[in-house]
């Protein structure tokens, strides 16, 4: 099947599917994940990263957590306490692996798609220019919550 | 032991790299953020091995892969990246990687890739 041929609904089960199954594999905490939500702009972001998609979906992925949750994912992944400068690197490579996986699991589903590198957004950035975003809210033990967006133009 | 390029544009992951290969008992002898610095960097330091992101700012590594096995053929050069999707692999193995290990990784799959190639 050609993306051409799924709607646009078809696509967002994929892409829900395929960031439930990504989290799972790349944060080695266990998930609760909320329903998909659909919602409209603009998105504010106190600190995130921001990743963009093209190919057959053209958008960004935009995950959202605070410094806490970064440090406390890196330690659970890599072993060690991460802060400072590192911390912003780390939270962009988080961003870099889940819409790698995430672009990894579309293309079993014969969507084809590219991402751009990373970009951290700091300091309360509010995003328009999008026309609707699904919501993926993923919370985990000791109240950390990862919230994903990703901005469609259609 | 082996003298290692390491390339990625995370800083983060560069030194996750380096500290693996340091603990297996290898130098890493440069770091590069994107693609056409470790293609200069190679140049200059012809290291034994090389670590290849792709997803990066001013040259991607796929593209880097070409340039360097266009002045070395016999660059040894392992991707990784969190792209894991087959075309992409297939495509890096064209390009001359010689291997392909898919973020995120741990220190044993670092190990076997280079017991593999080295």
């Amino acid at each position: 099947m050609v993306v051409e041929e799924k709607s646009i609904n078809e696509i967002i089960k994929d892409v829900y599917n395929g960031t439930i199954d990504t989290v799972k594999k790349t944060i080695p905490l266990e998930p609760a994940i909320g329903a998909p939500a659909i919602i409209e702009p603009p998105l504010e972001v106190a600190f995130g990263v921001l990743i963009g998609f093209t190919g057959d979906i053209k958008g960004e992925l935009v995950l959202q957590a605070d410094d806490q949750f970064f440090a406390t994912v890196g330690e659970s992944m890599f072993g060690m306490p991460v802060t400072g400068d590192m911390l912003e690197s780390f939270a962009g490579e988080l961003g870099n692996m889940i819409a790698g996986g995430l672009a990894t699991y579309l293309a079993t589903q014969s969507i084809k798609t590219d991402i751009t590198h990373p970009t951290v957004l700091k300091g309360d950035a509010a995003l328009s220019g999008f026309k609707r975003a699904l919501f993926v809210d993923v919370s985990y033990t000791d109240q950390q919550k990862l919230a994903i967006h990703l901005l469609l133009n259609k | 032991m082996a003298r290692i390029l390491v390339t990625d544009d995370a800083a983060f992951m560069r030194m996750q790299l380096k500290n693996i290969f340091q603990s297996l008992g290898h130098e890493v002898v440069g770091e590069a953020e994107n693609g056409q610095v470790a293609v200069d960097l190679y140049n200059e330091l012809k290291p034994e091995l090389v670590t290849m992101d792709i997803t990066m700012p001013e040259m991607n590594g796929v593209e880097a892969v070409r340039k360097i096995k266009e002045n070395d053929p016999n660059a040894t050069i392992v991707m990784c990246s969190a792209m894991g999707q087959q075309q992409m692999v297939l495509e890096a193995i064209q390009a001359g990687a010689k291997d392909f290990i898919v973020k995120p990784f741990d220190q044993e799959r670092i190990k076997q890739a280079i017991e593999k190639i080295l």
